[in-house]
């Protein structure tokens, strides 16, 4: 059903000193899927395929836009640490975020992100997508 | 969108956008450049951030651009901008996430055509001895009384512990230590991050790079600062590392909820800020000078390590193989200074982000031996091409609160610049020239190629024609080494 969608998951767009991507979803938890599968795209990150072990990320937020950025940021630490990881159930429930995730460890990663940023980054509703902008500090 | 004729004319090097161009602006935009680098930065948002970041509460006399500006992310890169100390803000976005990203240059008495033969060799030793790359650990392990220890007193914990000599802290930007620096404003998560990274490169636009004096505009000023044509120089810029990622990281978040209860009216997130006098400001102050002080000792770190990489490799070539340093300073800070602002002497915050500073000849804050000259400024341009030292000068301190350009500027994104330039064939290309570079991934060469930056002679000439800063010495690479 997923390649039916007339829009795809994520976008990368210009940006002239960082990088810029476009997101997609139907619902708030796809956007946030989505996300991370956008921000290991321009991370270039490559997992070593081994057995995945099971986690969870719990996080709380006042806004949607701050729960974004906290949770990717989580991600972009977890790299760090030499953990990459696949969402397989992502719940948004009076502003708790509760994900469940596949810990995998990472093989390479071939571009630092710094940081998630705020800049620009809105999410919004329109004709039954979800989008939002998010600019990455290189 | 800003349209040039938004823009008015003060000088060939002079514009401004006043502060009637939209409701809010606190205080106009002075941007340093020429025409034409000006109507190149129309094509992003780079004027829109420094319209955006009038808005800051407590602004003094105007917002700077610098000539090296393109697109960031809350303040434009190549951003300056003043907040009074008593009633003003301090914004981590106009900061930027690598605070304490900065510059610094050592001199040697090595020639060239004693060192050419080795060049090869140096290369690939600086490029194992310097941890770079994505994540990488550093040089030094550290336990946590010691990462405390970086925190609190920066350059001078590497001076303690044999990684400096007394004239290096001498020579840093604030003797290599923010005064203020408090580690219980920081996370753990940041602590964490740091302890594994001090004493590492990075990766992105960070590098080692050695370079040889190739001409001398300035003789007096070059003889202070040790510089001798067609000897070699060392170039190291870096930051701190994930360490002051994440201090910024946990200050935009922290300071989300501060827009409504200090009823803000900022018109970008990024762009979040605190009173200055606040808990909250205060904090940040005492977070980001940690992450400071642990950028000056970074620097410090990768120096000890590159001048036992240049023992080795030339040691029985010459006995002057010791690497003098000149000057290390910060591109990314907020400092506490004070200002002749409208005839009137004001103590403000100034942000600098990706803009150096340029103090003029007799300010009490520079190195005595370059009080007479001014402030050494170090503008490293893109890879293989030129950079170049300066002088601050007495007109920085009168229009720019002494700052200036920091570097070349990106003129293309990173997507644009792998599609139009092969890694590979930039390698060759840059060897070809004499320029031996070697680089912990190809497609980070290509995004780093010099036609992804503005030119920068042009840049500098228009620094040096806004009167910002004087040309002392015109630097080429002959080693470059990336993360």
């Amino acid at each position: 059903m997923k390649a039916l969608l007339p829009f795809p998951d994520f976008e990368e767009i210009p940006h002239k000193a960082d990088a810029a991507l476009i997101i997609y979803g139907l619902s708030l938890p796809e956007i946030f899927s989505h996300a991370v599968l956008g921000m290991y795209h321009i991370m270039g990150i490559i997992d070593k395929n081994q057995r995945k072990v099971e986690g969870r990320i719990v996080l709380q937020a006042s806004d949607s836009e701050t729960m974004l950025v906290t949770f990717l940021t989580e991600l972009l630490f977890l790299a760090e640490t030499g953990i990459k990881a696949e969402v397989f159930e992502l719940n948004i429930n009076r502003n708790i975020l509760n994900a469940k995730i596949y810990k995998t460890p990472v093989s390479s990663i071939a571009k630092e992100i710094k940081a998630v940023t705020f800049n620009e980054m809105r999410i919004i509703k329109k004709d039954d997508v979800y989008q939002t902008k998010i600019i990455f500090d290189i | 969108m800003i349209a040039f004729k938004n823009i008015k004319k003060i000088s060939d090097f002079e514009w401004e956008i006043e502060k009637t161009y939209r409701k809010g602006m606190i205080v106009p935009v002075r941007v340093f450049a020429s025409e034409e680098i000006i109507k190149g930065s129309l094509d992003d948002n780079s004027l829109e951030q420094a319209v955006n970041s009038t808005f800051l509460p407590g602004l003094r006399g105007h917002f700077c651009v610098m000539p090296d500006v393109h697109q960031g992310y809350g303040f434009p890169i190549g951003g300056v901008a003043a907040s009074d100390f008593e009633t003003g803000v301090i914004t981590p976005g106009g900061i930027g996430y690598d605070i304490n990203c900065g510059v610094r240059l050592l001199s040697s008495d090595i020639p060239y055509d004693l060192a050419a033969p080795l060049l090869e060799d140096l290369a690939l030793l600086l490029f194992q001895n310097c941890p770079s790359g994505v994540g990488k650990r550093g040089i030094a392990h550290l336990s946590s009384k010691d990462f405390q220890n970086i925190c609190t007193h920066g350059s001078n914990w590497a001076l303690k512990n044999g990684y400096a000599t007394p004239t290096d802290i001498e020579f840093t930007e604030d003797n290599g230590c923010i005064p203020g620096a408090d580690l219980n404003a920081v996370s753990p998560r940041a602590i964490e991050r740091g302890i594994a990274q001090s004493g590492s490169l990075g990766s992105g636009n960070h590098f080692v790079e050695v370079d040889v004096v190739e001409e001398i505009f300035d003789e007096k000023s070059a003889r202070i600062m040790g510089l001798t044509k067609n000897n070699l120089v060392v170039q190291i810029h870096s930051g701190s590392r994930g360490f002051g990622h994440q201090v910024c990281t946990d200050f935009v978040r922290e300071f989300q909820p501060l827009n409504s209860k200090y009823r803000f009216n900022i018109p970008d997130r990024e762009l979040v800020c605190a009173p200055i006098q606040s808990k909250e400001g205060q904090k940040y102050l005492s977070a980001m000078s940690c992450a400071a002080n642990f950028a000056f000792c970074n620097r410090q770190l990768l120096s000890s390590v590159i001048r036992d990489t240049f023992e080795e490799v030339y040691f029985k070539e010459t006995n002057k193989f010791h690497l003098r340093l000149v000057y290390d300073l910060a591109h990314n800070i907020g400092k506490v200074e004070t200002h002749n602002i409208n005839g009137k002497k004001q103590k403000v915050c100034v942000h600098r982000k990706g803009a150096t500073r340029a103090f003029g000849p007799g300010s009490p804050e520079v190195p005595e031996k370059y009080r007479q000259i001014g402030q050494p400024v170090l503008i490293p341009g893109s890879m293989g091409t030129a950079s170049w030292v300066m002088t601050g000068s007495e007109t920085a301190m009168k229009k720019s609160f002494g700052s200036s350009c920091h570097g070349a500027g990106r003129v293309m994104s990173r997507t644009q610049a792998k599609k139009r330039v092969r890694g590979e064939t930039l390698l060759k290309q840059l060897m070809e020239k004499g320029v031996f570079i070697r680089a912990g991934s190809i497609s980070g060469v290509a995004e780093e190629a010099p036609e992804a930056y503005k030119n920068i002679d042009l840049v500098v000439e228009s620094a040096v024609g806004a009167g910002l800063v004087n040309k002392v010495a015109k630097l080429r690479p002959v080693v470059v080494i990336k993360g």
